[in-house]
């Protein structure tokens, strides 16, 4: 492959389509930690929206690999786009497009490096301290992220992983 | 109407609707670099977005859904956009911004 914008998309699309469906594969299994689970979801979705960035001529993959807060911004424009192009959108769009701007800012938060200013340290790879207390993310449920069962959580699941293989194509 | 401001159209009122809090929608006008020939490209100023500067985001054309051109969306807060606007925030690789795509329900579209 050659690295131009298209194939440096088409690149990041492809890991992120290995990451959502790791994520997938470990959902039936009880044994696997949330975080762990959830850390799959975190990075398909970063690099999605990655995957995007890159593809716009002029871009530099190099400066995007090494920051990873782009979930929040960008998730929700890629689901918009991806709900603009369906050709049979479900009717509870607006509903979808705003729960997945709430979720996007909690996939991101997932990351260690994004705390919202110290405010959010729960994330899915390193304990933390909050109010003086200790946490595991091993032993943590992230409440905000039971997404299979929420309301609308497995539409935007759905839509997320159809705007990865959209990227591929 | 050509066949690429037809699409923008498209494209922008499928935006307004499924996003009530975008306000706003422009066309972006390219320079002489990385231009926007045969792509849309809409500045999309969103009440609900984060202020995280200029970050285009490049969509493939998906002419089954009436978008027959890759597109570029740059989400902006109304903040971002006031800067945009008053040059304090600039556009790159030479963009500047076009005309205004109103919602459908404002009037006159033309």
């Amino acid at each position: 492959m050659n690295a131009n914008p298209g194939n440096w998309g088409r690149a990041f699309a492809k890991q992120a389509q290995a990451d959502f469906e790791a994520w997938s594969t470990l959902q039936g299994n009880k044994a696997i930690p949330v975080c762990h689970k959830l850390h799959f979801l975190q990075m398909a979705c970063e690099k999605l929206c990655k995957a995007h960035l890159c593809k716009q001529p002029g871009a530099d993959p190099k400066v995007h690999q090494s920051c990873h807060a782009y979930t929040a911004k960008n998730l929700g424009i890629i689901i918009r786009q991806q709900l603009s192009l369906t050709p049979r959108p479900p009717k509870n769009h607006e509903y979808l497009q705003d729960r997945c701007n709430l979720i996007a800012r909690e996939i991101e938060l997932l990351h260690p490096s994004v705390d919202n200013g110290g405010k959010r340290p729960d994330n899915c790879e390193y304990p933390w301290e909050q109010g003086g207390n200790l946490y595991v993310p091993a032993t943590w449920t992230f409440p905000a992220l039971n997404l299979l069962e929420a309301q609308g959580g497995r539409a935007l699941l759905k839509l997320i992983y159809n705007a990865i293989l959209r990227l591929e194509a | 109407m050509d066949e690429r401001e037809a699409a923008t159209r498209r494209l922008a009122q499928r935006h307004y609707l499924i996003e009530p809090a975008i306000s706003e929608i422009r066309t972006i006008g390219s320079g002489t670099a990385f231009g926007l020939n045969d792509t849309i490209a809409l500045l999309e100023v969103n009440q609900n977005t984060i202020a995280s500067g200029i970050m285009p985001l490049r969509f493939d054309a998906v002419p089954a859904s009436g978008i027959p051109f890759p597109s570029v969306i740059v989400e902006v807060t109304p903040d971002e956009y006031e800067q945009i606007k008053r040059n304090e925030l600039k556009l790159p690789y030479d963009w500047s911004l076009g005309p205004l795509v109103p919602r459908a329900n404002e009037g006159n579209h033309d």
